[in-house]
């Protein structure tokens, strides 16, 4: 617990400060989490 | 006051001139009165609190019983009837009534029976026949040996105490309260050999009076006088000490294979500060067939204490001197409340050193255990005494006992989870409690200063239809603006009035200042409507997409139109939002807090439904039962 706690402590601070940074440029986590070869920049269609 | 004979030594750490202090009030013991009953005895001390007033100091099992002797209220069972009859107060006189008497406090005494004393609610705990075994010093009435009574503890809340006396002089009624002996701040106490001096061994301890009736060899009472049991370490007969003559209680044939427990019989060791001797080895069964091994502790002062030891799992346990508050399935204790975990019959199949109480080979027990981890309460009925006691324990790591009585080899490592083992992911998790709401406090806090600080600026809006295409095969759009000193989200929007077909728009972001191709984005429209068995409709005519971090500078967009089934006139509409929020990003962030959290909650559940999973009583059943149903 002595080590995990400051460990998580530091990783939602990283996380926070991530999505400040992310906030002001228009950065998408989703979209940096997502593969490249999955990546779309559009909605996908049901084709009929 | 009358003089009366010397009592055989015992180890109790009070004497005559003995000085303490109850409820502010300085005391000092005059003499004692050893009683007896059908499986042991104990000390009645005689407290003088000047100005003539007196009181006893009860010694048993380690605490203390200090009482004062008041009226009996009319409403007791027998008194008004007694009264009546001339309050026969003669100490020394023996009336007629004797045997109608004690059968009157059989009744009235019964175990588990509520009177209410001045206000406060008693129980009666145990009920016995006494006799008065021997006497010192000064007392206030002739304790002439031999006197006979029926006498009951009654327990209340806050550690009130009382004792109901029904005897040939009548009915007694003393009040007071249970202490320990640090409550009493007891001085001019005696020296013990062995504890307050170093010899260990005494000259006046009754081991040396003591001798086994089977084989004769000397026995080493290490709580003398409040030993009722002892097995002989020589030839293993089990002998009853709680009288001074010694009497054969079970002989060594009734006794299984030797065990060598883990603390050895004389063995010491400091626990939570205090130092114990283990005078006592206990393998008890359930009626599960599952067995462990309950080690007897002994200080003089400290009084007992127990370890109790199932596979590598250790618990440090003492009585409890009031019983639990609340009801039976969750009882409570300075505050805290229990849950049941088990009911079940213990039986005692192997005994090796001294017990407080007349200890048989394949005694039985109804027990009962509540846990509230790392604490375990559990009630001991023994059918024969009449008497349910409580003990409340503590989970003690296993090296915390090996450091404390200097065991050799390793620690043995405890096999699964214990009823009382404290959760080891709950500790772990405790932290994130108060962690992750802050962590969550200040991600809502980014994301709002986020959202309002975004321009949100709507920078191209336009309509086209479908054909009306460049020579490049694309519809161009005139250049806009993306302003900003950074990279920004812009969100695309396509507004389309298809039926029953999809439409699809390629989009190439270019940069006019470069001619780059800075984004390539697919957004398109569906909508489908019919009727089959009812009218149905999916899709949506609207769609937008948001395309994060792009950079700022003047842009235009080739729309490359395409649709199934073709219509040739079809019209759609653009927009563009710069500077747009990711609220994504704050969900996603708020998912990757909770990971971990969820991880451990998992954890922490999944150790508690392995404990309750040897419980018949698991507060995951009716859930896993609710579960199975569906």
């Amino acid at each position: 617990m002595k080590f995990k706690t400051p460990l998580y402590l530091a990783y939602g601070l990283v996380l926070c400060g991530y999505l400040a940074v992310a906030s002001r440029n228009g950065y998408s986590l989703l979209n940096t989490m997502t593969p490249p070869f999955l990546r779309t920049s559009g909605s996908s269609l049901q084709h009929k | 006051m009358g003089q009366q004979a010397q009592l055989p030594p015992d180890i109790s750490p009070l004497q005559i001139g003995t000085r303490g202090e109850f409820d502010g009030r300085s005391f000092t013991i005059i003499g004692r009165v050893r009683v007896g009953y059908r499986e042991g005895t104990w000390n009645e001390w005689c407290a003088d609190f000047g100005d003539g007033a007196w009181g006893w100091v009860a010694e048993a099992q380690g605490f203390y019983q200090v009482s004062f002797e008041v009226a009996p209220p009319d409403d007791l069972p027998g008194v008004s009837e007694w009264r009546a009859a001339g309050d026969v107060r003669g100490y020394g006189n023996v009336p007629p009534l004797i045997d109608y008497r004690l059968s009157q406090g059989r009744e009235a005494l019964k175990v588990g029976r509520s009177f209410t004393l001045a206000g406060t609610t008693y129980r009666v705990r145990d009920t016995k026949q006494t006799e008065i075994l021997f006497s010192e010093g000064s007392l206030p009435f002739l304790a002439i040996p031999g006197r006979t009574a029926i006498s009951g503890d009654l327990g209340g809340a806050d550690r009130a105490f009382a004792n109901l006396e029904y005897s040939n002089e009548g009915i007694r009624l003393f009040t007071g309260r249970y202490c320990t002996f640090e409550d009493l701040k007891f001085q001019d106490l005696r020296l013990l050999p062995g504890w307050t001096t170093k010899e260990l061994e005494p000259t006046r301890r009754m081991a040396d009076a003591l001798n086994c009736v089977t084989c004769g060899s000397a026995l080493q009472l290490r709580a003398a006088g409040l030993s009722m049991t002892a097995v002989c370490l020589s030839c293993g007969s089990l002998l009853d000490t709680s009288h001074p003559v010694v009497q054969l209680v079970a002989t060594a044939s009734a006794r299984q294979s030797v065990i060598e427990p883990i603390l050895p019989i004389g063995s010491r060791g400091t626990m939570r500060g205090t130092e114990y001797e283990c005078i006592g080895f206990l393998r008890r069964r359930d009626n599960y067939g599952d067995i462990w091994f309950e080690y007897l502790l002994f200080n003089p002062f400290a009084g007992f204490r127990w370890l109790v030891t199932y596979e590598g799992h250790w618990s440090f346990v003492e009585m409890l001197l009031e019983e639990p508050a609340a009801g039976i399935k969750e009882p409570v204790v300075d505050g805290v409340a229990y849950r049941l975990f088990g009911r079940g019959v213990a039986e005692v199949t192997y005994v090796l050193g001294e017990f407080y109480w007349q200890v048989r080979h394949k005694e039985r027990t109804e027990v009962a255990d509540y846990i509230a981890p790392p604490r375990i309460l559990s009630s001991e009925k023994y059918p024969e005494l009449s008497e349910v006691t409580w003990s409340r324990g503590e989970y003690v790591a296993a090296a915390e006992v090996h450091e404390a009585f200097a065991l050799p080899g390793e620690v043995p490592e405890p096999v699964g989870c214990y009823l009382n083992q404290p959760n080891p992911h709950l500790e772990k998790g405790r932290t994130l409690r108060w962690l992750l709401p802050v962590l969550a406090g200040v991600l809502l806090v980014i994301s709002l200063i986020g959202a309002a600080t975004r321009s949100n600026e709507r920078v191209f809006s336009e309509s086209f239809v479908s054909t009306q295409l460049g020579t490049n095969g694309a519809i161009v759009t005139a250049p806009f603006e993306l302003r900003g000193s950074h990279a920004q989200a812009v969100e695309i929007t396509l507004a389309a009035d298809v039926d029953n077909r999809w439409m699809e728009t390629q989009i190439d972001l270019v940069n006019v200042q470069t001619g780059q191709v800075e984004r390539e984005i697919v957004v398109g429209v569906d909508f489908y409507s019919g009727y089959d068995d009812g009218p149905w409709q999916e899709g949506s005519r609207e769609r937008s997409v948001l395309v994060p971090a792009v950079p700022p500078g003047q842009y235009r967009m080739l729309i490359e139109p395409s649709m199934d089934p073709p219509q040739p006139d079809l019209g759609f509409h653009l927009t563009l939002d710069r500077d747009v929020m990711v609220w994504s990003n704050a969900w996603l962030g708020v998912a990757a807090l909770l990971a971990y959290p969820f991880y451990r909650w998992f954890r922490e559940h999944s150790f508690e439904r392995q404990r309750w999973s040897m419980s018949d009583y698991s507060p995951f059943a009716s859930a896993e039962a609710d579960d199975d149903d569906d």
